[in-house]
């Protein structure tokens, strides 16, 4: 058995009475999670410049403290733009009002987040004012936590203040030293132009760059304020959500978290786990979180695999192309996406049509081998290390570009006898928009994609299904062509846990091909079912996910 | 009007959800597609009809911004509604916007700069013509007449009620000319149940105005209204506010004297004011000269005060949600 599992609950130790803190931790321990998660704002600790306040329900020290004896970990997420629903995201207003603090936009203004319950100014993270009064901030929580047992966390988090747009930032003078330091001294863009994509496919690369070199230096800020930060932070699920925004049904909360599962997410932070203001909806009010949390524990599911023969990788070539070419100059993801512009979502604002196909392509194949029921995990471009012994295929979807590094590594994946996929074009740029140098060819074995198939899924499942190899006849669905089956299996090759999804928006009656002697038990609602000549009917709402722990008949 | 860091407690996600049904018009809601264009400089450059996505330029028959071709244009793209931006427009209303706006100021004030930026925009179009509702708005006079109309600490009520359940309720409390809180009916769940409430709400509606005055301030103006008469007065006859009212599906209670002169005694009022010859219309003549009595005070009252309730806002707010209605008809 490996070390604890990570399922962790937001709790805003300042949102509640200091007296509340034993009972809030000892609800959170019982519910099952391990971990108890809070963002420490600084506007809440801040009285005026340099004057924190630590005391009564302040005192972040005590509240670890109290955590640490209930067992559990403590995990604090620094920010500095911690969002929490709080005004300026938890940064103090009077540093928000310093214009040296504040990031500009292309147009020369200061970019303003339209965030109840006032709209602020994005601070600049490049910007030195800025960093200093991160660093004294930092200083004196560094001290008041000297002997506090909590990992930190910190980030930017750019994407969450939604003005991502290409040209909405940051043209702070210290964020332009480090644009002029990347791109050789050219000019910045504001604004995209046809014959100029490379220069402003750059711009776009920056943008993330410019959050990589924030976050590392937010991340030694804390360190050399004493603070032990977190190799990694776990996933973040949300349950419940902010009054401003629309309203997730339980149903689809339930839906969406167990999709997270299945899909691969092990260890997490449910975002929030306790009740608050400006929220409604936190995971202690749902009925189904306990046993959900009982399961997992129950079935080591942080130890427990899932078997993906095929991998694919989602390049982030094209996803910047759309981002420098979108038709609507300010739009930003954080609203397209919420609208449902189309299938490609945001990009179906891209004028470069490459930029504008690909998310179709990648939901084409992801689709396809739904259809198959063959099991599949996603990759960033970052993660092909990822890619072991287990993988039978790599599926690359690709138009005009690509990313070098991909490119490279598709190359020495080839070379190794994985079957690669590509297409349905060969990659002509890379993800700057410049040559792919020696490496422009195809990989030598590699397949492709045929042009047709995105609008001939079957055909395309068909083609995908060879790929995958001989598969398990057990723990699939054949009569149900909306329902997924995904097992998790433990170390000696058992499956012990077994998520099964419906993608249709209409109820399902599935039959599972499940072993002999083989007892479903509804992780949530407790009914089992036992298999019928290697049969088992499962039925489910339209959209829903129902999660089995896998036993035997002997056991239950 | 919103405190800076108003408080925002005791919410029930089942009651957000229904204030969210409720507040979105049905045309825009659900099913319902529309057209988004961007023009480079005149041209059309992008076409995506929700959904679809991206559709092809030689299928969009675009012929120009005007009223005429664009409701045209939505009917042939078989959308509910269409917008057309130029392609800056947007980055030029964010500049406008971003100019003017300043931390020190409360949302609303924040949120009034952003509607006329959006008012003097060029550049963006609309079918239906949605601009064209924005009305010339002051935040100072739109604070002037919030004081006027609501009395500091004091608290608004709205509790709508549906299969002898509270659908959605909201509480809100004013101080120093400010929201400075709000919540739902758990935030007095203690003091009167839900079911206890629900079993007749006509004849305990008000122990929920008492329950709110001991734990928060007194109520100036409390709205209960069935859910099913939320949608016939929406969508209904424009006297359906007085049939409901008459009814009891909807009562106000307390409701200050300006709002019984507009609800009551439009007749009277319109010599006195414009939005009481709008609220006329809901009203059926017999209503009128029933309410008459109530509605000369209100009206003396206003008169008194040298203005209509509405008259520093420089629009009539009452024409306004007339134009709006129409948005949720079926």
């Amino acid at each position: 058995m490996s070390a604890a599992p990570l399922y962790g609950g937001e709790c805003h130790y300042w949102r509640h009475e200091a007296q509340q803190w034993p009972q809030v931790l000892a609800d959170l321990r019982e519910a099952g999670f391990t971990v108890v998660s809070s963002c420490v704002p600084w506007s809440v600790h801040e009285r005026h410049k340099g004057a924190y306040d630590f005391s009564d329900n302040r005192d972040l020290a005590s509240f670890v403290s109290l955590a640490r004896a209930e067992g559990l970990e403590v995990h604090l997420r620094l920010g500095p733009a911690v969002g929490a629903e709080l005004n300026g995201f938890g940064i103090p207003e009077r540093v928000l009002a310093r214009k040296q603090c504040q990031a500009v936009s292309g147009r020369g203004t200061p970019l303003w987040l339209p965030w109840p319950a006032k709209m602020f100014p994005a601070p600049s993270f490049a910007s030195t004012a800025f960093r200093e009064e991160v660093a004294a901030w930092f200083s004196a929580l560094g001290e008041h936590l000297s002997a506090a047992e909590a990992q930190v966390s910190v980030d930017c988090d750019r994407k969450a203040m939604g003005r991502i747009g290409a040209f909405d930032g940051d043209y702070h003078p210290d964020a332009i030293e480090w644009w002029l330091d990347f791109s050789d001294k050219r000019p910045a863009p504001r604004s995209y132009e046809e014959g100029d994509m490379q220069r402003v496919l750059a711009w776009v690369r920056f943008s993330e760059i410019y959050e990589e070199q924030s976050e590392e230096w937010l991340r030694e800020a804390a360190q050399e304020a004493g603070m032990r930060t977190a190799e990694s932070t776990p996933t973040q699920l949300t349950i419940g959500g902010a009054p401003w925004f629309p309203v997730v049904t339980d149903a689809e909360q339930k839906n969406s978290v167990l999709l997270s599962l299945a899909s691969g997410t092990q260890e997490f932070n449910l975002f929030m786990a306790t009740e608050r203001e400006r929220w409604s909806g936190e995971a202690l009010s749902s009925d189904w979180l306990a046993p959900l949390l009982a399961a997992l524990h129950e079935a080591a599911f942080h130890t427990l695999h899932r078997k993906a023969p095929i991998t694919i990788v989602a390049s982030r070539a094209e996803k910047r192309a759309a981002i420098a070419s979108c038709a609507l100059e300010g739009a930003t993801s954080t609203v397209t996406e919420l609208i449902g512009l189309g299938p490609s979502g945001h990009a179906e604002l891209a004028l470069d049509s490459a930029a504008r196909l690909y998310p179709r392509w990648l939901s084409a194949v992801k689709e396809a081998l739904d259809l198959v029921e063959v099991p599949y995990r996603l990759l960033g471009e970052n993660d092909l290390h990822q890619i072991d012994g287990t993988t039978k295929a790599v599926i690359v979807p690709t138009l005009r570009r690509v990313d070098g590094g991909v490119w490279s590594a598709l190359h020495a994946l080839d070379i190794t006898g994985m079957r690669v996929v590509l297409g349905p074009e060969i990659p002509v740029e890379d993800e700057l928009g410049g040559s792919l140098g020696d490496d422009a060819a195809k990989p030598a074995g590699a397949g492709l994609l045929a042009a047709e198939s995105l609008n001939d899924i079957e055909g395309l499942a068909a083609d995908l299904l060879e790929l995958a190899g001989e598969l398990c006849d057990l723990w699939i669905a054949p009569q149900s062509p909306n329902v997924t089956c995904t097992p998790f299996y433990d170390d000696s090759g058992e499956a012990q846990l077994l998520f099964v999804r419906n993608r249709s928006a209409a109820q399902a009656a599935a039959e599972a091909n499940v072993p002999l002697g083989c007892v479903l038990r509804d992780a949530l609602s407790r009914e089992s079912s036992a298999e019928s000549e290697g049969i088992a009917k499962v039925t489910l709402a339209a959209d829903e996910i129902r999660l089995f722990r896998v036993g035997r008949e002997e056991s239950q | 009007m919103i405190a800076s860091d108003p408080e925002l407690v005791w919410l029930d996600r089942r009651h957000l959800q229904n204030w969210w049904e409720l507040a979105i018009p049905p045309g825009i809601s659900g099913e319902s597609r529309y057209g988004l264009l961007v023009l480079g400089e005149g041209k059309l450059i992008a076409a995506i009809r929700s959904g679809d996505g991206a559709l092809p330029l030689e299928d969009v028959p675009f012929e120009g911004t005007g009223k005429a071709q664009l409701a045209r244009l939505s009917n042939k793209m078989q959308v509910e509604g269409l917008v057309v931006f130029e392609r800056r427009a947007l980055t030029d209303l964010f500049e406008n916007m971003e100019r003017d706006l300043r931390i020190e100021d409360d949302l609303a004030t924040q949120g009034v700069g952003l509607w006329q930026a959006l008012r003097r925009s060029e550049g963006i179009w609309s079918d239906p013509p949605l601009l064209e509702l924005i009305p010339p708005l002051r935040s100072d006079a739109l604070q002037k007449t919030f004081d006027l109309l609501v009395p500091n600490e004091t608290t608004l009520v709205a509790y709508v009620m549906h299969e002898r359940r509270v659908h959605c309720s909201v509480i809100a409390e004013k101080c120093r000319g400010s929201i400075v809180l709000a919540t739902m009916h758990p935030g007095i769940g203690d003091l009167l149940s839900e079911q206890e409430l629900c079993q007749d709400w006509r004849e305990r509606y008000d122990r929920v105005n008492r329950a709110v005055e001991s734990r928060f301030c007194k109520p100036s103006i409390s709205v209960f209204v069935e859910r099913d008469a939320v949608d016939r007065i929406l969508r209904g006859p424009t006297d359906q506010l007085a049939k409901e009212l008459r009814s009891g599906n909807l009562i106000v209670d307390p409701s200050p004297l300006w709002l019984q002169g507009l609800l009551g005694g439009a007749a009277a009022l319109a010599a006195a004011t414009t939005s009481a010859k709008r609220m006329a219309r809901f009203l059926p003549k017999g209503a009128r000269k029933m309410a008459g009595d109530i509605a000369q005070a209100a009206g003396d009252r206003v008169k008194e005060s040298g203005a209509s309730p509405f008259g520093m806002l420089g629009f009539d707010p009452i024409e306004l949600l007339v134009r709006l209605r129409s948005f949720y008809a079926d």
